[in-house]
């Protein structure tokens, strides 16, 4: 077993790293942002629109001569806060939720996961949109709606592997032993599901910043004028034959720091999850 | 009266090399030519096509003075012409309206247009209960008679000068007394009747052979097709798939059309009052330091410049140079950051307040404005927190129910400054003395004395700081070289294509 | 396998149901009526209430979610408050745009997923395995609608290749409807594209390991038989499983990437819906685009106990 792998074993994991990497700028990009700034990002001069990449504003200006550097650095910290805390959010109810309906079984485990499905099959745009308007269009409902949009998939990942487990010899053991169910829970089960669950929550996190994006292009997540990826995006469209820039710096600012997440995600799945592990 | 010539911010180079470039287009003089179908694009769908029933300016667009006419019409210059009513008289006192109407009219549905359906379409206007738009608008009419088919007489309440322009609104039209699928398929006498809609795509009309007057209209017909995008619209009239841009088309649409040879833009003034309204109830909106501090804070030309690209026209009350009895009042709070903190701190906020401004998001230039509207206010002390609002909570939660600090919105309707006489409006601004002037203009038989006292009216409204006004809204058409007959400004939102035609 | 399908038909009945439920009690306690959207902004409240009537607004919620109900129940999905037309003729005429450009987008995204991921998975950890592995991440990462909004400006605008936007509908021909919709469903079809390049290459390099392929290799099948006879059947197990989510997906994310492209489909009507507080056209919406998912998952389960034997029905 061992001598088959030792090649694998050895191949570095380049996804890992290249990940982390990437995932490491854009957090860099968001803690610079905390202390240093080349210009104010939501100052305006509008006598110094559409400037292109130059000495004193690195990545050109927008349409009213604001500092795209400045912005897509400030845009760093909305897309990781609202990321980190719509995952967080979806991954804990979920994990409850899944938890619950693997450990109660019956009618409780198929209601809960009926209701998973339905929300599941709610759209995420609309549910973001019913959200934005019942609260308030904002970083706060749009978060929120990423939030539970993932709540499902949470779900049904700890209840699958709650289930599985239940039935490991460990656990079975632990029980003979006479551990109490929250002892099982909590001792046996949760560490082995905990892995799991964090690769799910680097790919979802993934999910939340396009989600975040796609939200504030809508006029839905964050508020202008705070800087925010996809609605700079949404504002850059009309002027594109202008100026390309103001689309493309974020543009490209999402697509890197999904790409990192997702290089993450693949290369702890590698590393924690021996069962997908790849040959 | 004449539309007022385009009035044009300070001109900064951008501006200036712009206008250049946009003047050098002449309407063509030729004859006209008949025949052909046109394509138009506009960026809304309408949610129904009887402008009685909606106040959606998506519909008025299409179907105004196209298939749905009223009693008299605007023309582009400001002037109320015949339409149905062929000529009409009004009494000194303006308490009684008598109107001549066109014999040989017919509806699209065949049936003969009589005072019998202008009755109808007036009693449905008069009753509460009927839902139809701005009834407010024929609050004065006391009763409708038809003494005959082709005579019908208004008596007012009260002397009411401003009702034979309230007649060319969209809402003033009139369809065949009893016919009620107008939302759906629209019938009026209107030179173009209406074929089709698809929801989601387009509205088709066709020329509506028996019109009353014979030599009109000069298309074949017209396609309005909805593409919400303004570069997808751009895109459609360069590739030839449209053959304009109508309604709302953008300055920035139009810099990219007019270097194309081929194409034509055809600028001039609307009647759209681009303002940030402020909640007058709430404090500290409430002292009129505190409004004339945020009215000195704004750097009008930059808004425009940053939402309009230049184009449009700084107003300092709610009047346009499009409308008539209009003074220019942008002097009274020019752009004066140190006076605005000043009058900030004597109103005790020297540290700084902090406010909300609602944007209504389906507006791009009410956005754009926003969010400079909030930087500048902040150089003065003003925190501003925006949010994006749709539209239905704009219409229920702000326009309704005055649950608001600041916003931006156009008031495209013309003539339209008697809101400011009634404190329930979303303003809820309260001036007894505003009301004075209004109720005296609405009954001065004199023109001169209108003129007068609508000065003054402005000038009050400016003193108070109502609101900060804004702009005066570009109005842009844009379309192939060879399509002639363009209104060259927008007294009101209409695409009127009556004397539109191709020359190809 | 019967009582399998049946149990699991009403879970989908009751996961819609459920779907439906939540935006109509959602869609309730949001501000805004349509009434007052249908009559605007200087509407009194008489002609508000007069409307309000009309449109069957004066119920109480929950008269008004039992008459919901039980028309949906008659498959009869009520009528929208802004356009006087059946619900279900609006949804109709949409589909015929969404279901295309859906269908289109998967059409690209099985054509270049399926092939590319064989390829990557052939030549595992050579070169061209990195390459199509890499350019499967980039495209996972892109945001549709920014691959959008560039396609619009190369195509659409420097090139004027292709329209930027809007519809023609049916009736413009084949040729000027589908040009319509090649540039959306190739934004829409690469994230697509890129998930199904991974699935496949993962999936068949799980075959690959197996030991009927050592097998075939062994007696000297050629290569590229081995590829498509043994490889591939074996892996279109969880490459036609997928595909049916995939086809899920794509519903969804069509919503974002009709507006890019002003697309009149299905997701357009949905912002359409909810924007103008037009209950009844919501709730069809939702229950149709809400309905498509879970069918489709619906699908995919069985698809995969037929496919797979070693799958029990419990």
């Amino acid at each position: 077993m061992k001598g088959r792998h030792r090649g694998a074993a050895r191949r570095r994991p380049w996804n890992l790293y290249i990940g982390l990497t990437l995932v490491g700028l854009t957090a860099a990009m968001a803690l610079i942002s905390l202390v240093w700034l080349p210009h104010d990002p939501i100052e305006t001069q509008v006598l110094r629109r559409f400037q292109p990449p130059n000495a004193e504003h690195w990545l050109g200006t927008d349409q009213f001569g604001r500092d795209l550097f400045s912005r897509v650095l400030a845009g760093a910290r909305t897309t990781l806060m609202v990321g980190a805390v719509a995952v967080g959010f979806g991954a804990a109810l979920g994990a409850v939720i899944g938890g619950a309906a693997a450990w109660a079984g019956r009618w409780m485990d198929e209601g809960l996961m009926r209701l998973m499905d339905a929300v599941g099959a709610f759209p995420p745009v609309l549910s973001a949109l019913l959200l934005a308007s019942v609260m308030g269009p904002g970083a706060v409902s749009g978060t929120l709606a990423i939030g539970i949009a993932s709540v499902p998939v949470f779900a049904r990942l700890t209840r699958a592997n709650m289930l599985a487990l239940r039935q490991a010899d460990f656990v079975e053991a632990a029980r003979a032993l006479g551990a109490g169910d929250v002892r099982i829970v909590t001792r046996h089960l949760w560490p082995n599901v905990a892995g799991v669950l964090l690769v799910q929550a680097t790919i979802t996190f993934a999910h939340a910043v396009l989600a975040e994006a796609a939200l504030s292009y809508l006029g839905l997540g964050t508020q202008p004028p705070a800087p925010s990826w996809g609605r700079m995006l949404r504002e850059a469209q009309d002027f594109l034959v202008f100026s390309p820039y103001p689309a493309l710096f974020p543009g490209a600012a999402i697509a890197l720091t999904v790409l990192g997440l997702n290089l993450l995600g693949d290369g702890l799945r590698d590393r924690l999850d021996p069962r997908s592990r790849r040959p | 009266m004449s539309a007022a010539a385009v009035r044009w911010s300070p001109p900064t180079v951008i501006a200036l090399l712009m206008l250049l470039g946009l003047a050098s287009f002449a309407q063509a003089a030729a004859a006209p030519v008949r025949g052909g179908h046109l394509v138009v694009v506009q960026s809304a769908e309408p949610p129904g096509l009887d402008p009685s029933a909606t106040t959606a300016t998506a519909a008025t667009a299409i179907v105004h003075h196209n298939v749905l006419e009223g009693l008299v019409k605007i023309t582009p210059e400001g002037e109320i012409v015949p339409a149905l009513a062929e000529s009409w008289t009004v009494s000194p006192d303006a308490t009684e309206y008598v109107f001549r109407l066109r014999r040989g009219v017919l509806f699209h549905d065949g049936r003969p247009f009589t005072s019998a359906d202008v009755k109808a379409k007036f009693q449905r206007a008069l009753d509460p209960a009927s839902g139809h738009t701005n009834q407010l608008y024929y609050a004065a009419v006391e009763s409708v008679e038809t003494p005959d088919d082709y005579t019908v007489v208004f008596r007012m309440k009260a002397p009411d000068a401003e009702f034979l322009y309230n007649l060319t609104r969209p809402d003033s039209v009139i369809g065949p007394a009893g016919y009620d699928r107008q939302a759906a398929h629209p019938v009026g006498t209107g030179p173009f009747r209406f074929v089709e809609w698809v929801r989601g795509s387009h509205v088709r009309l066709e020329r509506f052979e028996q019109y009353w007057d014979p030599e009109l209209p000069y298309l074949d017909g017209a396609t309005f097709r909805f593409v919400a995008d303004a570069n997808a619209q751009v895109a459609a009239l360069l590739a030839g798939s449209v053959d304009a841009i109508a309604g709302a088309a953008t300055a920035e649409q139009a810099m990219q059309v007019e270097r194309r040879p081929g194409f034509k833009v055809i600028q001039g003034p609307t009647t759209s009052t681009v303002i940030v309204a402020l909640n007058n109830s709430r404090p500290p909106l409430d002292d009129v330091r505190v409004r004339r501090a945020l009215s000195h804070a704004i750097n009008r030309d930059e808004i425009i410049l940053g939402a309009e690209f230049g184009f449009g026209t700084p107003i300092g009350s709610h009047m346009t140079p499009a409308e008539p009895y209009y003074t220019d009042l942008t002097g009274v709070y020019p752009h004066d950051p140190a006076k605005a903190r000043a009058l900030l701190a004597e109103a005790g906020y020297a540290d700084g307040l902090r406010l909300t401004l609602s944007l209504p998001h389906q507006y791009t230039y009410a956005v754009r404005a926003g969010e400079l509207v909030a930087d500048q206010l902040r150089r003065v002390g003003v925190q501003v927190d925006i949010e994006l609002v749709e539209w239905a909570t704009w219409l229920s939660r702000i326009f309704g129910e005055a649950d608001y600090d600041m916003t931006i919105i156009g008031h495209a309707e013309p003539m339209d400054i008697s809101i400011y006489a009634n404190p329930g409006y979303y303003f809820r601004y309260d001036n007894p003395r505003v009301r004075e002037l209004l109720d005296a203009a609405r009954q001065a038989g004199d023109e001169a004395r209108r003129a007068e006292l609508y000065a003054e009216l402005q000038a009050q409204l400016a003193e108070d700081a109502v609101n900060v006004w804004l702009y005066a809204r570009p109005y842009f058409v844009l379309s192939r070289a060879d399509v002639h007959g363009w209104w060259e400004a927008l007294p009101m939102v209409i695409t009127d294509l009556t004397r539109v035609y191709i020359d190809r | 396998m019967r009582s399998y399908v049946l149990r699991r038909a009403l879970t989908f009945l009751i996961t819609i149901w459920l779907a439906a439920s939540l935006s109509f009690f959602t869609l309730l306690v949001l501000p805004g009526d349509p009434a007052r959207l249908i009559l605007g902004v200087d509407a009194n409240p008489q002609a508000l209430a007069a409307l309000e009537r009309q449109l069957g607004l004066d119920a109480p919620a929950l008269v008004r979610y039992g008459r919901w109900l039980a028309g949906a129940a008659r498959l009869d999905l009520g009528s929208s408050l802004v356009y006087h037309l059946p619900v279900a003729q609006l949804i109709g005429q949409r589909l015929q745009v969404t279901l295309p450009l859906a269908g289109l987008a998967l059409a690209l995204a099985t054509g270049l997923g399926v092939p590319l991921g064989l390829l990557a998975a052939h030549r595992r950890g050579g070169g061209l395995d990195a390459l199509v592995s890499g350019l499967a991440q980039i495209g996972l990462a892109l945001p549709s609608f920014w691959l959008g909004i560039f396609l619009i400006l190369l195509f659409a605008v420097r090139l004027n290749w292709l329209p930027a936007g809007g519809f023609p509908g049916w009736d413009a021909g084949w040729g000027p409807a589908l040009q319509a919709l090649l540039l959306p469903a190739a934004a829409l079809g690469a994230a697509r594209a890129a998930s199904l390049t991974r699935i496949v290459r993962a999936a068949a390099l799980d075959v690959l390991g197996r030991d009927f392929v050592r097998t075939a290799r062994a007696k000297g099948v050629p290569e590229a038989r081995v590829l498509s006879r043994h490889v591939l059947r074996n892996a279109l197990i969880t490459i036609s499983t997928v595909i049916v989510l995939e086809l899920g997906q794509l519903l969804a994310g069509a919503v974002i990437i009709e507006q890019v492209f002003s697309l009149p489909g299905l997701g357009s009507l949905a912002l359409t819906a909810v924007q103008s507080r037009d209950l009844p056209l919501t709730q069809g919406v939702v229950v149709v685009i809400a309905g498509a998912i879970v069918f489709l998952s619906f699908v995919n389960d069985l698809l995969y106990a037929y496919l797979d034997p070693r799958i029990r029905y419990a």
